[in-house]
């Protein structure tokens, strides 16, 4: 710690005391570090996306998966967090591990201590793309024609299914038209 | 009857329900579940291809997983990654007689460290006497395949440390520091280049960064900026150069001036500190971590490294895959090391990095990959204070992943200790 001669170890000490902050230079340069950075934020995406932790985890270690193996094209884009965020919804509108699904339906919410536990019940009775559209409409806070292009179907759809989850969960539609 | 405000606090307050997880382990699991399933897919290709062409027809099993399209645009693999990374000749085919195996340690069982090249044949080093302390300078030459020992490094004080070394005409000079005190204190130190008696030449109470000797001084700047020089005949005061207010050292005679206070902020303003004459340095708009020498500089934009001549004159993009050594991409006066990123763990005879010729765009394979990772380990002195004219590492040494259940997967490595290969790049003709 104490000096700057070299060796490959004292690299790293040097750059913990002097250099730490430089260790990206503009690049998101480790897969692992997104891991880091990102896993907590991924999962509670995943977890409002599929309803229960283990499903959650699910979602995000297979996109993730997918999104190291194409890391490098991806990162050049700057947006790997957009990349994964949209392999998990579609995976998981997809009917991605349908076996589960029957399972996991009936399941007993997880949470707590949820102001309204009685819709977020709901939430989980609805089918998977509605309910999709509802996470990246509320959640996520995308506009309709973005949702439209991420599930790969028209915006008319995405405010259809939006307009019948919103019906099923007794939600007044108070901003719908300015979407 | 709720309304939308209700469902986004819902969706909000659900989402702090989830259990925090581990996640790489299993992406590491999965990933490698992948490239299994890949490599059987290709086979069973093959397999088909050899059924049909004997007549038979085969259906076989697609993926019954439905893969999603990528989010953004991509162009398709194969041509990216080979545009990752140029097409190098290995050092050894390109630059034979700069190539060198320097024992890691000495006849007295110190680790020594390259600090420099000296002249084509001879490569500084220093002996740590234990962890971290300087304890010896050495040379290795390479036409006699041995070491000499040029002499040792005094300690002054209680937890004194040598810090940068230079390498002038005459003398070799460096400063040593008691980096565990918080007051700024450092002593200058030479010694003849043909070896001898180290030789104390003054201390100051300053923040030394960087150090150089010329014919009758040993000159430093310190950390907040400002060039000073002490004479060698000792005796002397500290003398600050007029002019070098924010200025910071390179390699002499130049300092660089800066756009920020960090030391990876670009530098934009070179002063030949002999002559008086200042450049600035031609900055494109989102350059970082712009380093210059003489006449070249590398500097980082939009993902890519860039090189180009100080006034912006003959600027390039690099290749994706070569990424900066740190702060230490430069080296020497027109040479420049950059680790080298292929994301194809398959792929063999992946140099560690590249050693890029500024003048004429050569670039040269250092070290080789081990097979399944994607790093591998060299090293450019971090004790010369200029940029250093060598770049070594251990050839015998391999790097593996380790995968553990809940550490995740780590790169480590295992043989290796007995040499460093050594790129000595005062070897190179030019």
């Amino acid at each position: 710690m104490a000096s700057r001669l070299s060796s490959v170890s004292n690299d790293l000490l040097i750059s913990c005391n002097r250099l730490g902050h430089l260790s990206f230079l503009g690049f998101v340069e480790d897969f692992d570090e997104f891991i880091q950075a990102r896993g907590d934020a991924l999962l509670r995406y995943g977890y409002v996306l599929a309803g229960n932790s283990e499903e959650a985890v699910d979602l995000v270690q297979e996109a993730l998966a997918r999104l190291g193996d194409a890391w490098f094209r991806v990162r050049k884009k700057n947006d790997p967090e957009g990349y994964v965020r949209t392999i998990m919804v579609r995976l998981h509108v997809r009917s991605w591990r349908r076996r589960h699904r029957e399972e996991l339906v009936a399941a007993v919410p997880e949470h707590g201590g949820l102001g309204d536990g009685g819709l977020w019940a709901a939430l989980q009775e609805l089918p998977r793309k509605q309910r999709a559209v509802l996470v990246l409409r509320y959640y996520e806070d995308l506009p309709d024609q973005e949702i439209a292009e991420i599930l790969g179907v028209s915006r008319g759809t995405v405010r259809g299914q939006a307009a019948r989850a919103l019906d099923k969960l007794q939600i007044e539609r108070a901003f719908q038209e300015a979407r | 009857m709720r309304d939308e405000q209700d469902l986004i606090q819902t969706l909000r307050a659900a989402a702090d329900q989830v259990r925090r997880s581990d996640l790489a382990e299993g992406v590491a699991r999965r990933r490698r579940t992948r490239r299994t399933r890949q490599r059987v897919q290709v086979l069973l290709a093959a397999v088909a291809v050899v059924a049909i062409a004997g007549g038979v027809t085969a259906v076989l099993p697609g993926e019954d997983r439905q893969q999603p399209g990528p989010a953004v645009e991509v162009s398709p693999s194969p041509s990216v990654s080979e545009a990752l990374v140029p097409a190098t000749k290995p050092v050894a085919e390109l630059w034979p007689q700069a190539m060198l195996k320097v024992p890691l340690k000495n006849p007295d069982g110190w680790k020594t460290y390259p600090v420099t090249g000296l002249s084509a044949t001879e490569v500084l080093l220093v002996a740590n006497s234990r962890f971290e302390k300087a304890g010896r300078l050495e040379t290795y030459d390479s036409a006699s395949g041995r070491s000499r020992v040029l002499g040792s490094i005094p300690s002054p004080e209680k937890k004194y440390y040598p810090q940068l070394f230079a390498v002038g005409a005459e003398y070799i000079a460096w400063f040593g520091e008691t980096p565990q005190d918080s007051d700024d204190w450092a002593d200058f130190w030479i010694m003849p280049r043909q070896g001898g008696a180290a030789r104390r030449v003054g201390e100051v109470d300053a923040d030394v960064e960087k150090i150089a000797v010329t014919d009758g001084f040993v000159v430093w700047s310190v950390r907040k900026g400002g060039v000073y020089r002490m004479p060698l005949s000792g005796g002397g005061a500290a003398e600050r150069l007029p002019g070098t207010d924010g200025l910071h050292l390179t390699a002499w005679p130049w300092a660089a001036g800066r756009a920020g206070e960090r030391p990876d902020a670009n530098q934009n303003r070179l002063v030949n500190l002999e002559t008086g004459q200042s450049f600035d340095v031609s900055l494109p708009a989102g350059v970082e971590a712009m380093q210059c020498n003489a006449q070249w500089c590398v500097g980082v934009l939009e993902g890519h490294v860039i090189v180009q001549r100080i006034d912006g004159s003959e600027r390039k993009s690099l290749p994706q895959g070569l990424r900066p050594n740190r702060m230490r991409s430069l080296m020497g006066d027109r040479y420049a090391v950059f680790k080298v990123y292929d994301p194809d763990r398959t792929k063999t005879d992946v140099p560690i990095a590249v050693v890029y010729d500024l003048a004429t765009g050569v670039s040269a394979g250092i070290g080789r990959r081990s097979a399944g990772v994607l790093s591998g380990s060299m090293t450019v002195s971090t004790s010369s204070s200029s940029p250093s004219t060598a770049v070594y590492w251990d050839a015998d040494q391999e790097s593996y992943e380790e995968c553990g259940k809940t550490t995740g997967c780590a790169v480590k490595t295992r043989g290796g200790g007995k040499e460093y290969t050594v790129v000595n790049l005062m070897a190179v003709t030019r």
